[in-house]
């Protein structure tokens, strides 16, 4: 039995691919012919992802920094920043292989992940975190409008950015009369102009809007979910079709840090949060379970699991 | 269940002609059990300079570099790091083989087919101290991997079966041992066997459900029509085994994986994976993985981080009450006191 035990030993191979086989398939083993990760950001975004003197900074820019930093591309000499001008920039940059990766509120679809996550357009890691819609209103209201009711009898003085999710919750399911623009910055743009009194949109980009004009604007703790249409947004890591060595990967790290993090240990996610997005999002969120883990062999394999 | 006892059938047996002779040839040759204990000394020292001729790739001049510069004391705790687990196999295959055969033979020559001379294994396994017993398996305890530790309950089995207190135990006793040995080995591993059914590790599952069965049946004498062809066949059959199982333990580096960030002149950054050798004033000395030694100046060097090596990582997905199967109890300890450190990103990385 110890003669087979020792063969045993020798000849068996792990049954599951290492971190490293990935980071082969994915291409980004070797630096020499893949020197710098391209990530696809916003750059003029508050709190998720912006320029301060000349360096890329925010919540998603730290989200992917610590990603690019677990693939070996540990600082930003290794990083090629790709900026994301509108929405539109994200999905067309993946599909002509601008970028490697996306991290720029690229919320999920079935259309643009695929059912279940397992693929649409392009691949999706994650969620890295989960936002909802919410309200933001100039601070002179502050006290005045805090209900849904009180939103209603505004009329027309709500704004938000045309087809989005906040604009189908308030007019399809919440049967208001709402001003649909052509972007979010439109109608904070009008809330400081006096023309709108509130405005409807994703909570991250309302907190960036409010850490952005500090003591004009104030995001109310407001939910305008409803049970058919809980206006939940998936923000996930957009990562090209071709692929998906590369979105296991991410998923495999983001979920690293999901365990540390329910394990009560400091996280570059926490970290982001505290630093760009807990004073102005209204709550203390934690960092969301991804939802395809890979199964990945590492060298904490053998660690305690409790 | 407990065996006659093998000194009692000795001393019955002192008239045997056979065995008179056998022990005047015993007294003749120098004993098995002191050239056993010669070996145990010597073959670490001299595995341990095998090891840095592997560890040079082969090339004279770097083994003399490991020679004049990795410290001997160092070294010899390397390799008992690394060679505990491989000596402490040996040494448990051989005494629970010996005393087997031992056994054996003390009831071949009591049916009147005595051996021609007493088996090797049996005379080292008679000349080794009870403590050398003890501490082999409590050696082996601590450094086997959790998944061979079953194979340890067969050989405690039969090693102790010559002592006094498995010998005096009556029917009653050692069926009550027996079985609150089994309840608690199967309450302790239940749900690894069954987690390496699901898993279709079918080895794993052998092992851990098959020693405890071995270990009811292994007690007392084989048959004697048996133990001659036992004897010449098991015997060389360990040293086989414990040669092949040394090589792996001859690979195994001495010093540790590091990967050593150089900026160079023109500003480039280099990263070297390999081990350091040496350092002075001025320079580094680091032997790549790849073959070959670098010397570096002091001022070029900017980072270095401790890597793990790709053997390092596990095959099975299986553990017993969270302990890892291909740990063994001492790093699975460890692995309590301090969590699995961050693996640099730079470690990942295929270098030149």
């Amino acid at each position: 039995m110890i003669g087979a035990a020792a063969c045993q030993d020798r000849n068996k191979r792990p049954g599951r691919p290492s971190v490293e086989e990935k980071l082969v398939e994915a291409g980004l083993a070797d630096h020499s012919k893949h020197p710098k990760l391209r990530i696809g950001v916003y750059t003029r975004r508050p709190l998720l992802g912006f320029m301060e003197n000349g360096v890329n900074r925010g919540f998603e820019v730290e989200i992917a920094r610590y990603i690019a930093k677990n693939l070996g591309y540990d600082s930003d000499q290794k990083i090629e920043w790709v900026e994301i001008g509108t929405p539109n920039d994200r999905q067309i940059f993946l599909q002509q292989g601008k970028v490697d990766l996306v991290f720029a509120s690229f919320s999920h679809t079935d259309n643009r992940c695929g059912k279940d996550w397992a693929g649409g357009d392009v691949l999706c890691a994650g969620p890295y975190l989960i936002t909802e819609q919410s309200v933001i209103i100039p601070m002179t209201m502050k006290g005045k409008i805090s209900s849904i009711q009180h939103l209603k009898d505004l009329g027309g003085k709500v704004c938000v950015a045309a087809g989005t999710t906040s604009e189908r919750l308030l007019t399809e399911d919440r049967q208001m009369a709402v001003s649909s623009l052509n972007g979010t910055e439109l109608c904070i743009d009008g809330i400081r102009a006096g023309t709108y009194l509130a405005a409807s949109s994703d909570r991250t980009i309302l907190a960036g809007f409010a850490a952005k004009y500090q003591g004009e604007l104030l995001v109310l703790d407001l939910k305008l979910g409803t049970a058919d249409r809980p206006g939940i947004e998936q923000l996930a890591v957009g990562v090209p079709r071709s692929n998906p060595a590369l979105r296991e990967l991410v998923d495999y790290f983001l979920n690293k840090s999901f365990k540390d993090q329910q394990a009560g240990k400091a996280t570059a996610w926490t970290s982001a949060f505290d630093q760009y997005l807990s004073r102005w999002y209204g709550e203390q969120l934690t960092q969301p379970s991804p939802q395809r883990v890979p199964d990945l062999l590492d060298y904490d394999a053998k660690s305690p699991t409790r | 269940m407990p065996s006659p006892r093998r000194g009692e059938h000795m001393a019955d047996d002192s008239s045997d002609p056979d065995l008179d002779s056998q022990d005047s040839e015993l007294r003749q040759r120098p004993s098995g059990g002191r050239a056993f204990w010669t070996v145990a000394v010597a073959l670490p020292a001299a595995f341990a300079l095998l090891r840095l001729w592997v560890e040079a790739g082969g090339q004279v001049q770097i083994v003399l570099l490991l020679a004049e510069n990795v410290n001997p004391t160092n070294l010899l705790a390397s390799m008992f790091i690394t060679g505990t687990r491989v000596v402490t196999m040996v040494l448990v295959a051989v005494f629970a083989l010996g005393s087997i055969l031992g056994i054996s033979a003390d009831n071949a020559a009591r049916r009147g087919k005595p051996l021609p001379r007493r088996p090797l294994f049996a005379r080292w396994a008679e000349a080794a101290p009870l403590w050398s017993l003890v501490t082999t398996f409590v050696l082996a305890m601590a450094t086997w991997p959790i998944l061979y530790l079953p194979l340890l309950l067969p050989a405690l089995v039969a090693v102790f079966q010559t002592t006094s207190v498995y010998r005096d135990m009556s029917t009653v006793q050692w069926l009550l041992v027996a079985a609150l040995t089994l309840a608690s080995y199967g309450w302790l591993v239940w749900p690894t066997m069954h987690a390496a059914w699901r898993q279709h590790e079918y080895f794993a599952l052998l092992m851990f459900a098959s020693p405890p069965l071995l270990a009811l049946m292994i007690g007392g004498p084989v048959p004697a029509m048996l133990v001659r062809p036992m004897a010449v066949i098991v015997q060389p059959a360990v040293l086989i085994i414990f040669v092949w199982a040394t090589l792996p333990v001859l690979s195994t580096p001495v010093l540790p994986l590091t990967v050593t960030t150089v900026t160079n002149a023109d500003g480039t950054t280099e990263f070297i994976r390999g081990y350091v050798i040496g350092t002075d004033d001025m320079m580094i000395s680091i032997l790549q993985e790849h073959g070959g030694v670098r010397y570096l100046h002091h001022t070029t060097v900017t980072a270095r981080v401790l890597c793990p090596s790709p053997e390092e990582l596990p095959v099975y997905k299986l553990r017993v009450r969270d302990l890892h199967v291909e740990d063994s109890l001492l790093e699975a300890m460890g692995r309590r006191v301090r969590s699995a450190p961050v693996t640099d990103a730079v470690c990942r990385r295929t270098l030149g």
